[in-house]
């Protein structure tokens, strides 16, 4: 185990998914999924290691979508994830032959048009080609990583129409070929808020209710601990010192595994046995750190990007109120402390900010002794916020 | 990149070979430790790591970059991993990369500098892009993959914040999608900021690095990179210049303009040998030309708001506060602490905070020169004139403005800032240079660099220091050990400050450590007519202890104790006092009191085990020390006595152990040093003898036991002709016991020459030695000049003492060429008991001399009849075993080794065995003897197994081959 933060892991090194990864298979066997969380809490490596210990009879795809703007580009990107994976079998080769003459966008230096035209026929084709690769046996298991960020590309570059068209048409390729095609799209953009936008724009339908719309949970605190404490052995720390250290580590930033890689990695560059405080204070430079290294300011910037102003306002407010709570809060109680600050506020306005913000990841309903209680996801976005708004 | 072109390089480090950028590599080890051990993991196994190095400009990314790479492929070479990871090392400057399609190719170039057939198919990616642009990056792309498949692609490249702004969003994300499908790149990457690109979460590349901040150096990194420098460019003495401390204290002038970057510490390098101030400011004005455009571009490169403040920040010269700022920019304190920000992080601005409020100042005390050159309202350059308070005195600036006067004409430059830097002296009274003088003076102190301290106080004190500073140097200099140059500092001390008892103290301290006690003592005297006694009372009292004038120092000491009674050293000395007087009933009854007195205070309690080390009472000496310690374990005076008198009782591992903690804890201290070189080299610790005493060359360069230690380890190590060299330093010192200590070895090593030279020394010395003349018989034995070595036994002879010496070293003489009995009966008709045991190991081991030379060079044969002649003459003392302690020291010269047979042995071995059948002293030497021969003769170990255990012990020390094979 090497302190990495950042950067790629050995899958085996990845702690604390199995679980999620074990039902992510199990719904697959059903129907596609959705898996959304912030970027850095390990989304792609979980993608990465389902590819690697991948079950029997799935043939899996890895594609990042991020730099797709347009759909010939996913096409493309299609076929050069297939060219890269399977180029080597040879009943793929000769869909490689054909592959290489699909899909020109210039001759002799002039624009074709009938690619973005003839997309829908492409596209289905491209899955009909992957299905014909594998056996009848197999289903095809595309891992589209940043798929809500692709969507948005396309609704920038080439409209929402585009977005729309495309959404309707992956869902009845999935409908139609539910025996041999599965999707797992994951999102550092919620889903959610790209469907609003492209709601707006005048799509009525819900493109993706086929699939399970699941978010990427913290790892469990047994899981952070021993991912810290298999860091931890990686620094100058005493073998006897390691438990409470990585616990207290657990403790400050949560189930976050980027977090934690960064809090070691800080205890690592100390040259010395590091103890409890120096874990305090690479968890509190994370928050406190005038450069603002863990981004967190993005929590309120990306309330403006998303957000309309009169949501995003509503946002701000819950946000801030909840901050400074020692501990969960009921709604009731989160109400009155809305009022405080806005005596005009409707307890339906703010169960529908609760909702956004759940389905945002600000924050997680959870089970109270007298009914629900919400508090942040993430204890440090939460001290960040309450240091720096409150 | 034109790497390894260069050995030395300002702007470009990236083109400078292996060697040089390794010379003067400082202060970033842990970073490289970091980048190389995680690049190797990328290479080896599937995990990736992607560093980024953060730092300003100037800060030594280039070159740590480059020395990486350089390190790398020499790894990938060495583990034979070539075919696992293809390195791509991009130029400094990749100013054209536009596009995500421009960075693969600029990668493809940078991998066909080692396989250079990619170049056709890159080529083929240009003919593609003018067809077809979005096939040609899938043909890059696929290229890439096709040359890279199966191994790591490791990227290196430079100003990662532009090549971002290169690829802009959707190449960014078009790499990062990259890097995740492929899963096999590995990036070490730098840049001068952080930028959104990298800190933003909605950015692709957001926390994607692991981040290496590159600090500023410290001044003690900076020397060392000074210093480095200086020696890679040849200039040895600069380099050593710069590791003393009144180098440190110029090199402080040249950290505060650099202010830890790397690259302004290469650029100030030039003015670290230059003395005068015209010599400096040519190739100062000089850098400002060559650094005006450097930093004006990077003002260009800010947003006016930014620009304006750093001018202020120019202009003002020291740290400023955010509400200064904002006021004299005329901006908004929240506009202003938001551009100050952008500035902290772009490296421009530090910030610190006190209590309520930030300092501001700018990171680069060098940015000055861009605004500087356009202030034409002052005649002076600012930054020179503070350069100049910190390069001298104000005393030094202020005799340089009087000479101009003077010594006109003088070049107006020199003028205007040499009157701009007396000025601004004489207003702020700030004394710059000074202050890093006495910075350095603490530090030596600290660290116990005496000899450091007084050249520091020197430079004070010749500044028109004060009499603490003539105070310090004496004492300094006292602490070095170096007397002659206490009593000359100490008298100018005193003739500049008659008044002052302090300094006639540190005076007569000179005095004494010079031996000059009579000095000491008038000095002291007149100290004591000053005031202060009980300092002056103690040392005068030591100053009588060494004049052996017992009684008087007894009555200062008391005098101390009358004042202060726990003063543990007055009773020390009232204890040497007494024993001195002979009066050791009482001395040791005083030891006993101060036990008593004082049974939990370490420092009484090594005060007499001094004494009783001092009485040989080496055991209750041991006992007293052991309980110091054991009340303070620390105590490093219990530690180093206990080291002394461990020594004292011959042991020297024991001694060694001892004597190395307290070295440890007193890395300058001579003595200790110079007793634990003795404790190695006596317990067969050659190597570690030889660091030892090269280290107390280092704190005394003229402390001759250093070498004769060395010399004699390297002697032990076989290597003579480094020990011939070490001993030749003692020719020009006056230590005759040295020298003659070198002749033995020389003599033993064959180097008769040498052995002359260093005898010829002692003569010069002290003609009259004994000691001279026993060692030049040997000599002139040994080179078989038979008559000088009578000659040199006849002055021994007629010497006091010496008549028995005398006529032994004579027969020595014959014994080379005649029959042992015939030697023998020069000796005389008998010896007496009386003269022998006047000095009876000499007389003894002369004898043994005589029947080894004997032996040697006749073999065995006279030995029977020779040893009957000496039973006769040594007839006196043949009642205490005198004979058997003769063969024993016989057996101990390895006798056997020398000349004849194993039958001519055994013979004559025999003859001895039956003509001393009845001494009984001699039959164990005997059969030792014939066991020994036996076994040299045959190598059948069974001679030696016949003997007892504890004579065979006793033979290990002359039989080492029998007991490496057992």
């Amino acid at each position: 185990m090497q302190i990495n933060p950042g950067g790629r892991l050995d899958t085996k090194d990845i702690i604390g998914r199995d679980n999620e990864i074990g039902r992510y298979w199990r719904v697959l066997q059903r129907q596609g999924l959705v898996l959304s969380a912030e970027r850095r809490i390990g989304k792609t490596h979980i993608l990465l290691k389902m590819r690697e210990e991948c079950q029997s009879g799935y043939l899996p795809f890895y594609q990042d979508l991020e730099a797709v703007h347009s759909i010939p580009e996913l096409i493309r990107s299609i076929y050069g994830t297939v060219r890269q994976s399977l180029g080597a079998m040879p009943n793929v080769k000769a869909y490689i032959a054909k592959w290489s003459t699909l899909l020109p966008t210039k001759v002799g230096g002039i624009d074709l048009p009938t690619a973005d035209a003839s997309w829908q026929v492409l596209l289905s084709e491209a899955f009909d080609d992957l299905i014909d690769i594998g056996d009848d046996n197999t289903r095809i298991l595309m891992l589209w990583d940043e798929f809500p960020l692709m969507l948005h590309n396309l609704q920038r570059r080439v409209g929402a129409d585009t977005a729309i068209q495309l959404l309707d048409h992956l869902r009845a390729l999935r409908l139609a070929r539910a025996d041999r095609l599965r999707f797992l799209f994951t999102g550092s953009v919620g889903l959610h808020l790209v469907l609003r936008s492209l709601r707006e724009a005048g799509n009525a339908n819900d493109p993706v209710n086929d699939m399970l719309s699941l978010a990427v949970p913290p790892i469990a605190h047994p899981d952070t601990c021993a991912l810290a404490a298999a860091l931890l052995h990686e620094t100058r720390a005493a073998p006897a010192h390691i438990p409470g250290l990585a616990s207290q580590i657990a403790n400050e930033v949560g189930g976050f595994p980027f977090y934690v890689h960064h809090v070691v990695d800080r205890l690592d560059q100390l040259g010395r046995q590091p103890n409890l405080e120096d874990v305090s204070a690479a968890a509190d430079h994370l928050v406190y750190a005038p450069n603002d290294p863990a981004s967190l300011n993005y929590y309120v910037t990306r309330l403006s990007l998303y957000y309309p102003e009169d949501q995003r306002a509503l946002a701000l407010l819950v946000l801030d109120a909840l901050a400074p709570q020692l501990s969960p809060t009921s709604v009731p109680e989160l109400l009155n402390l809305c009022r405080h600050r806005d005596p005009s506020l409707a307890n339906e306005q703010l169960r529908e900010t609760l909702t956004l913000l759940s389905e945002d990841h600000y924050i997680e309903r959870r089970k109270g002794a007298t009914g629900a209680v919400y508090d942040f996801r993430w204890a440090l976005v939460k001290k960040w916020w309450k240091e720096t708004r409150s | 990149m034109k790497q390894g072109m260069l050995r030395s390089s300002r702007y470009s480090p990236g083109n400078m070979n292996r060697e040089s950028l390794e010379a003067v590599f400082v202060g970033r080890d842990d970073v490289m430790e970091a980048v190389l051990t995680r690049i190797a993991k990328s290479i080896r196994g599937p995990q990736k790591h992607y560093i980024l190095l953060v730092g300003p400009r100037g800060s030594g990314k280039t070159h740590l970059l480059a020395l990486a790479y350089h390190r790398l492929m020499a790894s990938v070479r060495a583990d034979d991993v070539g075919d696992r990871v293809a390195v791509a090392l991009l130029n400094e400057e990749e100013w054209g990369v536009a596009s995500y399609l421009d960075l693969v190719v600029r990668i493809l170039r940078a991998l066909a500098e080692e396989t250079p057939e990619l170049n056709a198919e890159i080529a083929d990616i240009y003919d593609r892009f003018s067809r077809d642009p979005v096939n040609a990056e899938g043909f890059a792309v696929r290229l890439l993959r096709r040359h890279a498949e199966g191994k790591t692609i490791l990227l290196l490249c430079e100003n990662l914040m532009d090549l971002f702004q290169g690829l802009g969003d959707e190449g960014q994300k078009r790499w990062r999608a990259a890097i995740q499908e492929d899963g096999n790149w590995a990036i070490v990457a730098t840049t001068p900021q952080l930028f959104a690109a990298l800190t933003l979460q909605d950015n692709p590349f957001y926390g994607f690095f692991t981040v290496r901040a590159l600090e500023k150096i410290d001044l003690d990194t900076a020397i060392d990179l000074l210093a480095r420098k200086a020696v890679h460019e040849g200039k040895s003495d600069l380099a050593d210049f710069l590791r003393t401390p009144l180098g440190r204290a110029r090199a402080r002038a040249v950290h505060h303009l650099a202010a830890g970057n790397h690259r302004a510490y290469v650029v100030l390098f030039d003015f670290l040998d230059k003395e005068s101030l015209d010599d400096l400011i040519d190739p100062f004005m000089h850098m400002v030309d060559d650094l005006t455009p450097y930093y004006q571009d990077r003002m260009r490169q800010l947003p006016p708001a930014q620009r304006k403040i750093i001018e202020f920040l120019c202009l003002e010269g020291t740290p400023a506060t955010v509400k200064d700022i904002s006021t004299h920019c005329l901006m908004s304190p929240q506009t202003a602490a938001k551009q100050i920000g952008e500035l902290g992080t772009a490296g421009f601005v530090s910030r610190n905070r006190s209590g309520r409020n930030t300092f501001c100042e700018l990171s680069e005390p060098l940015m000055r020169i861009c605004i500087e050159v356009k202030d034409n309202k002052t005649r002076h350059f600012r930054l020179f004139v503070e350069f100049l308070r910190h390069w001298f005195t104000s005393r030094e600036l202020q005799e340089r403005h009087a000479a101009f006067r003077h010594d006109e004409p003088v070049a107006v430059l020199d003028r205007v800032h040499v009157e701009e830097a007396v000025r601004c002296s004489l207003a702020d009274r700030k004394e710059p240079f000074v202050d890093a003088l006495h910075v350095e003076a603490q530090r030596c102190r600290d660290a116990g660099d005496y000899r450091g301290l007084a050249t520091i106080q020197e430079a004070l004190v010749r500044d028109g220091g004060s009499a603490s500073d003539y105070n310090t140097w004496v004492y300094a200099l006292v602490r070095a050990g170096d007397g002659g140059s206490a009593v000359a500092a100490g008298r100018e001390a005193a003739e500049n400050h008659p008044a002052d008892g302090r300094l006639l103290r540190q005076l007569a301290r000179g005095y004494f450590i010079e031996g000059l006690f009579a000095d000491a003592l008038a000095t002291i005297d007149e100290a004591i007519a000053l005031g202060d006694q009980s300092a002056n009372h103690c040392l005068r009292a030591d100053v009588l202890l060494r004049l052996e004038r017992f009684e008087e120092a007894i009555a200062d000491a008391e005098a101390v104790l009358e004042a202060e009674p726990d003063h543990w050293h007055s009773i020390e000395q009232i204890i040497q006092g007494l024993a001195g007087r002979g009066r050791v009933v009482e001395a040791e009854a005083r030891a006993r009191d101060l036990v008593q007195l004082a049974p939990a205070e370490p420092s009484a309690l090594v005060a007499a085990a001094r004494f009783y080390g001092s009485q040989r009472r080496l055991d209750r000496a041991l006992e007293l020390v052991d309980k110091a310690l054991s009340i303070d374990a620390d105590h490093q005076e219990a530690r180093r006595v206990r080291g002394f008198v461990l020594f004292d009782m011959a042991d020297y591992r024991g001694a060694a152990v001892e004597l190395r903690q307290s070295a440890s804890c007193h890395p300058r201290s001579v003595r200790t040093h110079c007793r634990l070189a003795d404790s190695l080299l006596f317990s067969e610790a050659f190597e570690e003898a030889i660091e030892v005493a090269e280290h107390l060359l280092d704190i005394d360069p003229e402390h001759s036991h250093s070498y004769l230690v060395r010399g004699r380890a390297l002697m032990r190590l076989g290597r003579s002709e480094e020990a011939i060299a070490a001993f030749d330093q003692l020719l020009p010192e006056n230590h005759c016991s040295s020298l003659r200590i070198a002749a033995g070895y020389a003599r033993n090593s064959g180097d008769y020459e040498a052995a002359e030279r260093y005898l010829n020394r002692f003569a010069e010395r002290d003609p009259r030695n004994r000691e001279l003349w026993i060692e030049r018989c040997r000599l002139y034995i040994d080179r078989g000049a038979f008559d000088a070595a009578a000659e040199s036994a006849a002055r021994v002879e007629s010497l006091p003492g010496g008549s028995l010496l005398g006529r032994l070293l004579a027969a020595q003489a014959v014994a080379a060429a005649r029959p042992l009995g015939e030697a023998l009966e020069t000796v005389g008709a008998g010896v007496e008991a009386e003269d022998f045991k006047s000095d009876e190991q000499i007389h003894q081991g002369a004898i043994v001399a005589i029947l080894t030379t004997s032996v040697r060079k006749s073999g065995p044969r006279y030995l029977p009849e020779g040893l009957l002649q000496l039973r006769s003459l040594l007839a006196s003392l043949l009642h205490e075993g005198v004979l058997g302690r003769i063969l024993t020291g016989l057996l101990m010269e390895k006798a056997w080794r020398f000349a004849g047979s194993l039958d001519e042995w055994e013979t004559a071995l025999g003859e001895l065995a039956s003509s001393l059948a009845d001494r009984a002293d001699c039959q164990i030497p005997l059969e030792m003897l014939h066991a020994a021969v036996a076994y040299a003769k045959t190598d059948d170990e069974k001679h030696l197994l016949r003997l007892p255990l504890e004579q065979r012990q006793l033979l290990q020390e002359v039989l080492p081959a029998f007991w490496r094979t057992d």
